[in-house]
């Protein structure tokens, strides 16, 4: 596997407070792939992702990115370079009051010249579908055209991997469909390693893999398919299988024979209706 | 029965007179009875929060009137101070408002600026906690320290201490883990039992509103696309989908089912109702 993130043994707290939040965590993110990262509030899974473009560093273990060591300082700019972060509340994301300007900063910071910028900001504009917004004032915008800002913003550096931190709480399902659709762009297109942090089952059924965290530790990786069959596990974690695989987990339990990775509607409802004409 | 809230011909319009001009409410009428559980939902920019920002006299209609029982509360501009302890409004992410040291003190601040005496605040403040499953342990500890969810519960606390007759919860589960969100749900849910109290849900979770709501308001650019029971709501799931917003997953399902020829109503929303609908097809023997 060509690895581009990697935590060994990875063991955190913050200052002045007891108890770690992340426990002795290995983890390994395969170049390209898309990953969701799910867990209850608290379990560490913000952490988790500070941690994979050195915000924050581990008490113990080693976090590398693309085999650099995160606690050497001497590859601070280059690991913050190919890991892009994007965070909940894209309100706390935009400094700027043109929305090219906004999504040119990052680039702008890291040196690349001016006609290299220009490309790249349209680029990363096409990429989220916000070209027509390019003078507008990010303000006006709404979250879910405000967190594709952010996004673009992110893709302008041309990093190797994107991180995100529950990109969608605050956004409508619009909002919440059109960034799921532009983090599917950049994996499919551009080649971009996409980790997902979310709440949303329905999200996380889209990725390769999903890992789920409780209380610090990996408590479940897998392939959706593998996971989500899993209910009272995940309820055990204070997580929740989609509401597809709840419905056929207890038509399962009245003695129907159907499958529990059917997890889509579309699945769902061709596996109630292959058991219902049986 | 008397309406508890009625919104009439309600308009507001964002930057008149400038190039921005903006009419985020168009003629939104609509009432709320005595001890309805409301959910409103919406596309981002459709309007919601500026329709609750009215709710309790934040905002000034542009035109129209919000009356609290009958009452136009705007009639005496200078009793607006009453309205907003009779109608509580919970903002989206009530923790970013938390300010004071202790949880007993945060939650103190709304029924002491009511003018309330010490013991009618102590009162209040124990039933508050009560409610939001706070215990009495939480008292003197800070705010600040406390994880995401009871942070939150803080926050609605120190609203629901006013006693407020109608509650307005802006996006109450948002960033909530599964558990939390069920948690959370079924205290406001217990809060309105027991007090009667109007409560409005504003909401971008289907699956929430359709589990708790009597009816729900569409809002859609600025005005009101449907108000009513969940299962006629859901059963123009196209009508929904057409303004950028879902139906709850099971009755995804079961419409899809129903396009299959399967004999199913597709507006079906909760697992319970579809477990036994599937189930009584399998013992009717149809199929």
């Amino acid at each position: 596997m060509d690895t581009i993130l990697r935590c060994e043994h990875a063991a955190f707290h913050y200052p002045d407070t007891d108890g770690a939040v992340l426990h002795d965590l290995s983890l390994s993110i395969e170049r390209g792939s898309f990953t969701a990262v799910l867990g209850h509030n608290g379990s560490g899974k913000s952490t988790l992702a500070k941690l994979f473009n050195a915000i924050l560093l581990p008490d113990s273990g080693k976090v590398y990115v693309d085999g650099m060591d995160t606690s050497d300082e001497a590859h601070l700019f280059d690991i913050r370079r190919r890991i892009g972060m994007v965070f909940q509340n894209p309100d706390n994301q935009i400094v700027s009051s043109v929305v090219e300007e906004d999504v040119a900063f990052a680039a702008e910071n890291l040196g690349v010249p001016p006609d290299e910028i220009r490309r790249r900001v349209d680029d990363a504009l096409a990429t989220v579908g916000m070209t027509e917004f390019v003078r507008h004032a990010p303000h006006l915008l709404s979250g879910g055209q405000k967190q594709r800002i952010a996004i673009a913003g992110v893709i302008a550096m041309e990093p190797d991997c994107i991180v995100l931190d529950e990109p969608t709480a605050m956004l409508d399902p619009a909002g919440r469909r059109d960034v799921m659709q532009t983090l599917h762009r950049l994996r499919n297109e551009l080649g971009i390693t996409v980790v997902l942090i979310t709440h949303h089952m329905d999200e996380a059924l889209q990725a390769d893999r999903v890992v789920v965290i409780s209380d610090g530790r990996i408590v479940l990786d897998g392939a959706p398919g593998d996971v989500f069959t899993h209910c009272d596990t995940l309820a055990s974690y204070s997580l929740s299988a989609p509401e597809t695989v709840l419905l056929l987990s207890a038509l399962q339990d009245a003695g129907l024979d159907v499958p529990l990775t059917a997890m889509t509607p579309e699945a769902c409802a061709d596996a109630i209706a292959a058991a219902l004409s049986e | 029965m008397n309406a508890k809230l009625t919104v009439e011909n309600l308009c507001h319009v964002y930057g008149e007179n400038t190039p921005f001009r903006l009419a985020a409410l168009d003629d939104v009428s609509f009432s709320v009875a005595p001890g309805e559980l409301i959910g409103i939902i919406g596309h981002t920019g459709s309007g919601k929060s500026t329709l609750i920002s009215h709710m309790n006299g934040l905002m000034k209609p542009t035109s129209g009137r919000i009356l609290l029982d009958g009452a136009d509360i705007w009639a005496d501009p200078q009793k607006i101070r009453d309205i907003r302890f009779r109608v509580g409004l919970v903002f989206q992410y009530p923790e970013h408002q938390l300010f004071e040291d202790t949880v007993y003190r945060d939650i103190a601040f709304g029924p002491t600026n009511m003018g309330l005496d010490e013991d009618a605040v102590r009162e209040r403040v124990e039933e508050a906690m009560e409610f939001v499953g706070l215990g009495p342990e939480y008292r003197n500890r800070s705010p600040f320290e406390l994880s995401g969810g009871q942070k939150r519960r803080v926050a609605i606390a120190g609203v629901i201490a006013m006693r407020p007759e109608v509650l307005i919860l802006d996006e109450l589960t948002a960033g909530l883990d599964p558990r939390g969100c069920q948690e959370l749900l079924g205290e406001i849910c217990e809060f309105r039992r027991r007090t009667g109290c109007t409560v409005l849900l504003v909401s971008h979770s289907m699956d929430e509103v359709a589990e708790v709501a009597d009816r729900i308001l569409v809002m859609n650019h600025g005005h009101v696309e449907m108000f009513d029971a969940p299962g006629k709501v859901f059963a123009e799931a196209e009508r929904i989908e057409a303004i950028g917003l879902t139906v709850p997953a099971v009755t995804k399902v079961f419409r899809l089912l129903a396009d299959r020829g399967i004999p199913v109503n597709p507006s079906i929303f909760r697992r319970a109702d579809a477990l036994n609908a599937l189930l009584s097809l399998r013992k009717g023997g149809r199929l």
